[in-house]
């Protein structure tokens, strides 16, 4: 931030306690009211017209514990299937709810050594089965060494490509003649959320403020790209260097301009 | 086979140093000798086995692994090696001494000592004695002394509790182990590994895991299994995983001690994987499948090489197991072992009982 | 074997509860040195008087001699779910007690954020809950769009959505791998990271970051979608749908998983609610809550989508909810495509935002569960005091109740289905 500004509310004085803010609005829950008919969209994409009966019955409890052999859990086991029900049904008329699908059957995952669970051989063969198939899983790796995704940097930092808006550190285009597109209108000094870039300026030969030294300073900068959106004649781009890592504080504070404005 | 026998073995250098030297003294330099070059390849073996698994675990991670250290990162391990040793060597005030001390000893010793009898080729073996398997089950129990003591001396309730954990999971699977072992035993009728090697010629159907019609292909997975299981690794390190957490038994070891730990799974995987090769996949003999040229070609083939083929891809199983598969709970481990392996187990070797004594082996 | 305490320090009975923490307390630099020194020289290792954490009580020795007895998952963790320290109180292997302590990443986002302007702030939200970097920020946006009433067109509503699916997608897949790797399955790790970086470069290529996107702005985005992003986007669908079959193989139909994540860390209904979990860790309870259907924002009531609900609220729920997220982002993400507007892609954008006095709450569905905006402004270019809802904060506070009773190895799976952004919580 270029200037400090006192931490009240604006229409607050010196030493008055701060006027509250006008009109604070009551917080909503959510945006839109909760009501089948102000929404007739919704209604029309979801799935139309099906009660709350159309979630999976929660009657039912799970009819196998699973297995855990510790003591009493903080959790007691009775209470979720059957409070489903007086949860859902609130006093005041709900829309249709939206289409659920049962992602889980608890009675297809039992195990061969679960205390309660049967054990059974077609269940066991199916659990061998399965881990050779995921045997086979990495083997496919092995046997395609073509797979393989390693990139050896920094062997390959001249084919490295880059897509157009990679953001690395910020650079100042020059054209051929040295000449950057600079005003020192400061926008981006403005813009950056961290102070991590500083306009000195200067006069030129016919007593205007141009740039003198634009003064970035790599170490704080957090790439987010906010001077680039903020400056109105493209003078910055984020450039794509990213070996960043010096030895000590100093080469991280640049000057980005080569030459002085115009 | 008579019981209390040592077999010598015949090979021309203990042969020629019989020659030149006197009765006792021939024998100390052939044992010394024995001893070093088991040394060396212990070695060899180990530094081998850290660089092909991490090179395996990369493929199989769609990686790379090692490649900067020397070519095709061979040196790796070597670089590590030097890195391991030349780091302090704490040791904390209040360990109990001698267990502090003895306790990273004791595995890498009985791999040794596994080694020791283990046939690689018709004449080379440092001894084979013919009680084999009992010697070999008895001295794989170093290695669960070893942890045992480690965690107790380390004076830490962590390494206390991961050693405990550890060393119940290793003698629960140690049984499993054995009784795979003895239906080896039971079919060739010897317990001198040299013999069972021999009992298996013939043509690949003749080994152990092919001659007996189910027990044998059984009896080869559930010592895959189990040995998995010994070495503390795959889908069953839960302890040394664990280790992550709480520290496991080698929390307290560093520098030289914990590469005696870590150097002592990677023998005792090539060590499992020997025993596997030599129980039921021919040890090293040569595949033969009575197709005469083929045969005679596959012959030319040095007894050791075949023994270290089989012994890698026993290996190749081992990480592939571990590269693949979750962790088991400890619980869901030991009951893996007592209420599923251990069973199956007894129930193999009754089977097997059976087509030995009727005879109903693959011919 | 009671030994005399230290001068100024204080003994701790059974049953006491330690108020402050400082054990030593009142006693100067020399004497605590002193103090620490005499402890040394007796050499003898845990002894009676040791540091409680904070609010502990000690239970004293059971009826059968043992001993309770605390293990301290510090800060860092092998598994990397951030910087988050848990003091576990075990009997044995069993848990009795978790209580997590934050406030290792503590930034100050939030009173940042009042020294920043609406859309400066808009780039702090990346660093909360960082895996669902666009969604953050598509919150915020939505609230300063609220205040000042600015729209947004349709295209640019379009592109929110299929970002915002591409988020959750990867944030999922990277979730996938470390609830793999957590489980001891490494390889799956490296799996998820593979898929992942495919969606990565597609962000790389849309915002030129890959972790903290910064791309929505009130009233659109940043920028268009660049030429032929869309065909990118079907061809990395394309591969995933594949690899989603082979990730289901992998772990899903594993029995070992199915034994470890079976039945562990149940978390009822209504404790769920009462804790405040949302997302995929309160629907896997069986609270059938998703924003983007009973909130709808964007255009997400334009598509045809299922949320999967499940029943117990233990882990395997947990991560057959999160599998089945993906395969429905990928849904909503071919239907988006199919019908995209051409148009613009920010409505008139101003120089700067003046949001009028008052509070404005927006609230979207990221990837862990419901993420809120509460901004209160007094008629200025900053907010007077902005605060962001982190669902990840709900979710933490439920690992007592699914953790207690269970084993330590459970407690990892429990932390690893919760899948916490921890920055999220400490902000």
């Amino acid at each position: 931030m270029s200037e400090e500004k006192p931490l009240v509310p604006e229409g607050a004085e010196a030493g008055k306690p701060a006027p509250q803010p006008e009109a604070i609005k009551p917080v909503e829950a959510s945006a839109k009211p909760v009501d089948a008919a102000a929404r007739p969209a919704d209604a029309a994409a979801a799935n139309p017209g099906e009660p709350a009966a159309a979630r999976p019955a929660p009657a039912a409890p799970s009819p196998d514990k699973p297995a855990r052999a510790a003591p009493a859990t903080a959790v007691p086991a009775g209470d979720k299937p059957a409070s489903a029900a007086p949860a859902a049904a609130a006093p005041a008329p709900k829309p249709a709810p939206p289409p659920v699908i049962k992602a889980v059957d608890p009675a297809k995952g039992k195990s061969i050594t679960a205390a309660d669970g049967k054990p059974s051989l077609r269940r066991f063969l199916g659990d061998a089965f399965s881990l050779f198939k995921g045997m086979d899983i990495t083997l496919r790796y092995i046997r395609k060494p073509s797979r393989v995704v390693t990139r050896e940097y920094p062997e390959n930092r001249e084919t490295l490509k880059f897509p157009e808006r990679f953001r690395g550190q910020v650079v100042m285009p020059h054209d051929e003649k040295n000449e950057h597109t600079c005003t020192a209108c400061t926008l981006c000094e403005k813009a950056c959320p961290n102070g991590s870039i500083s306009i000195l300026t200067t006069k030129n030969i016919a007593s205007k403020r141009v740039l003198g030294a634009f003064v970035y300073r790599l170490s704080s900068c957090t790439l987010c790209n906010l001077c680039i959106e903020a400056c109105p004649f493209d003078a910055i781009r984020m450039g794509h260097g990213f070996e960043m890592a010096a030895y000590s504080r100093d080469p991280l504070d640049l000057i980005l301009n080569k030459t002085e404005g115009r | 086979m008579t019981s209390t026998h040592v077999y010598t073995v015949n090979h021309p250098v203990g042969d020629f140093i019989r020659g030149l030297l006197p009765a006792p003294w021939a024998a100390i330099a052939n044992g010394v000798l024995a001893v070093a070059l088991m040394c060396g390849l212990v070695t060899v073996v180990a530094i081998g086995l850290i660089w092909l698994e991490r090179k395996v675990c990369a493929h199989f991670q769609a990686r790379l692994g090692p490649t900067r250290v020397g070519p095709f990162g061979l040196l790796q391990p070597v670089a590590d090696a030097i890195k391991l040793l030349m780091k302090e060597n704490l040791r904390p005030r209040t360990v109990d001494g001698l267990a502090y001390f003895l306790a990273p000893l004791l595995p890498i010793t009985g791999s040794f000592l596994v080694l020791a009898v283990m046939p690689f080729d018709h004449n080379i073996q440092v001894m084979d004695l013919s009680a084999g398997v009992v010697y070999v089950v008895a001295v794989s129990g170093l290695g669960i002394l070893g942890i045992l003591i480690g965690g107790w001396g380390s004076n830490n309730k962590y390494s206390l509790l991961g050693s405990m954990r550890s060393g119940a999971q290793l003698f629960s699977y140690e049984l499993s182990m054995v009784l795979c072992m003895l239906l080896v035993v039971m079919a060739s009728g010897t317990a001198s590994l040299r013999e069972i090697v021999l009992s298996q010629q013939g043509t690949v159907a003749d080994w152990w895991i092919f001659k007996m019609p189910v027990a044998g292909f059984l009896a080869f997975a559930l010592f895959m299994i189990s040995s998995t299981a010994e070495l503390n690794r795959g889908p069953l390190d839960l302890s040394e995983a664990e280790s992550e957490l709480t520290g496991g038994f080698h929390t307290e070891y560093t520098g030289i001690s914990f590469s005696m730990f870590f150097l002592a799974e990677f023998v005792n995987m090539f060590a499992s994987a020997g025993l596997g090769a030599t129980f039921f996949l021919g040890g090293f003999l040569a595949p033969q499948f009575g197709i005469g040229p083929l045969d005679h070609v596959l012959m030319l083939v040095p007894g050791f090489l075949w023994f270290f083929l089989k012994v890698l891809g026993l290996i190749f199983m081992y990480m592939w197991f571990r590269w693949t598969f979750p962790r088991l709970r400890i619980d869901h481990l030991l009951s893996l072992e007592w209420k599923f392996l251990l069973p199956v187990s007894m129930a193999n070797l009754l089977l097997g009982a059976t087509l030995v004594t009727f005879k109903l082996m693959i011919p | 074997m009671a030994q005399e305490p230290m001068a100024g320090s204080m003994e701790l009975q059974a049953g006491e509860t330690n108020p402050t923490g400082n054990i030593h307390a009142g006693m100067t630099p020399g004497e605590l040195r002193a103090a620490d020194a005499a402890h040394d020289a007796q050499g003898r290792p845990g002894s009676e008087t040791f540091r409680l954490p904070p609010g502990f009580s000690l239970r004293g020795t059971g009826a059968d001699g043992s001993q309770e007895y605390f293990l301290n998952m510090g800060p860092q963790h092998p598994s990397t779910h951030g910087v988050l320290k848990l003091v576990v109180r075990l009997d044995g292997e069993t848990v009795v007690e978790v209580v997590p302590h934050l406030g290792f990443i503590h930034r100050a986002i939030e009173k940042m954020g009042e020294n920043e302007t609406f859309v400066q702030y808009i780039h702090l939200t990346d660093r909360m809950d960082y895996l669902s970097s666009h969604i953050n920020n598509l919150c915020v946006c939505m609230a300063i769009e609220k205040a000042m009433g600015i729209g947004v067109p349709e295209r640019g509503e379009y592109i929110r959505v299929m970002v915002s699916e591409l988020q959750r997608i990867q944030s999922h897949l990277l979730w996938w791998g470390a609830f793999g790797m957590d489980l001891g399955a490494v390889s799956a790790f490296l799996y998820g990271f593979k898929e992942r970086e495919k969606i990565t470069a597609l962000f790389e290529e849309l915002c030129g970051a890959r972790l903290t996107m910064n791309f929505f702005r009130p009233g659109g985005s940043n920028a268009d979608i660049p030429d032929g992003f869309l065909a990118r986007v079907q061809e990395v669908l394309n591969d995933l749908k594949f690899e989603l079959d082979e990730f289901e193989v992998l772990l899903t139909k594993n029995p070992i998983i199915r034994e470890r994540t079976l039945g562990v860390g149940a978390l009822s209904r209504e404790r769920a609610i009462n804790y405040g979990c949302s997302g995929p860790v309160g629907r896997a309870s069986g609270i059938d809550f998703d924003v983007r259907k009973h909130d709808p924002y964007a255009v997400y009531d334009r598509f045809q989508f299922d949320v999967p609900l499940g029943k117990n609220g233990d882990c395997y729920d947990r991560y057959m909810v999160r599998m089945q997220e993906m395969r429905e982002s990928i849904r909503i993400l071919e239907q988006a495509m199919a019908s995209f507007p051409e148009g613009q892609y920010r409505s008139k954008e101003k120089p700067a935002y003046k949001v009028p006095a008052g509070s404005y709450y927006a609230n979207v569905e990221t990837a862990r569960g419901l993420y809120a905006t509460y901004m209160v402004s007094d008629n200025s270019f900053k907010p007077y005091r902005i605060k962001s809802r982190s669902p990840n904060l709900s979710n933490l506070s439920a690992i007592n109740e699914m953790a207690s009773g269970g084993k330590i190895a459970d407690l990892v799976a429990i932390l690893s289905t919760l899948d916490l952004i921890i920055p999220d919580i400490d902000r």
